[in-house]
């Protein structure tokens, strides 16, 4: 792979790591505003800072191993299916999490890449 | 079959998704700075008999299946109370989640706490709250810790 076509791929990487990492960080700041993100079925089985930043917690991780690189069609397609869900549990506020389709697309054209691809590294 | 095609699928089914969703349940709102009323035959969430006609008080239950009643009408300068019946948190606030900007045009952190009581925005979590509506209109409003939790108030 040519210089080029790397830096283009880390950027594309880099944006949706930082879809994530935002959202985990910020919580730390203002956690009521994220736990309104989470459906009604997941309140009440643990306690909401745990649920909270539990979530937060795998969303570093999903975002550092995308940001690596490495195995990339794995963490792609985990942000691809969790960008959906958050869309699909929170149509009532599609206003504001319009977005997130756009970086689901984001996730799904990384991990089909890499699924093309088959190779571990980039 | 090819991933071009799979992408093309998954696309498809997504806007067909969102369009059934959106032409079946989407009603058309006004610009909450617009400040019109709206009349409740134009809203397709009618309130309930018991809420029906403009009072000066009312009163909305929260609990594990949400507000209810989800539509309340209070006459300008009425009174709608919260009270959370469940064991979840509640923290009322008006659309959208999370900035809240629905009522008074300002976003939570420019308006609370409300002192002035003048947002429509509970500002914190807790048990019960009133807001005094001085504001015409259809006014949307969730629950800011569940906001899949969401409700009315109608003004006249």
């Amino acid at each position: 792979m040519i210089l080029h076509d790397r830096t283009l791929h880390f950027l594309l990487r880099a944006g949706l790591a930082f879809a994530f990492l935002y959202p985990a960080v910020n919580a730390l700041f203002d956690p009521y505003s994220w736990l309104g993100y989470f459906p009604a079925f997941m309140h009440g089985i643990v306690p909401d800072a745990v649920l909270l930043h539990s979530f937060g917690a795998v969303e570093v991780i999903l975002a550092l191993w995308i940001v690596s690189g490495k195995h990339i069609f794995i963490p792609s397609a985990i942000a691809t299916l969790m960008l959906l869900a958050i869309v699909l549990f929170n149509l009532q506020n599609f206003q504001v999490v319009f977005r997130d389709v756009s970086i689901a697309a984001m996730a799904a054209a990384l991990a089909l890449d890499a699924y093309q691809r088959r190779e571990g590294t980039v | 079959m090819k991933t071009s095609t799979v992408a093309w699928i998954i696309i498809v089914l997504i806007l067909l998704g969102a369009g059934w969703y959106f032409f079946s349940n989407r009603s058309t709102t006004l610009s909450p700075t617009q400040n019109i009323a709206i009349e409740n035959s134009q809203n397709p969430a009618a309130p309930s008999p018991e809420t029906a006609g403009a009072s000066m008080s009312a009163s909305v239950a929260y609990g594990p299946d949400g507000f209810s009643p989800s539509t309340v009408t209070v006459a300008k300068g009425g009174v709608v109370t919260f009270k959370n019946g469940g064991t979840g948190k509640m923290w009322v606030a008006a659309d959208m989640h999370p900035t809240h900007e629905g009522y008074d045009g300002t976003t939570k952190d420019q308006h609370c706490p409300d002192a002035a009581g003048v947002a429509f925005d509970q500002c914190s979590v807790g048990p019960a709250y009133s807001f005094t509506f001085e504001k015409t209109g259809e006014w949307q409003y969730h629950n800011h810790v569940n906001a899949g939790d969401v409700g009315t108030v109608i003004v006249k």
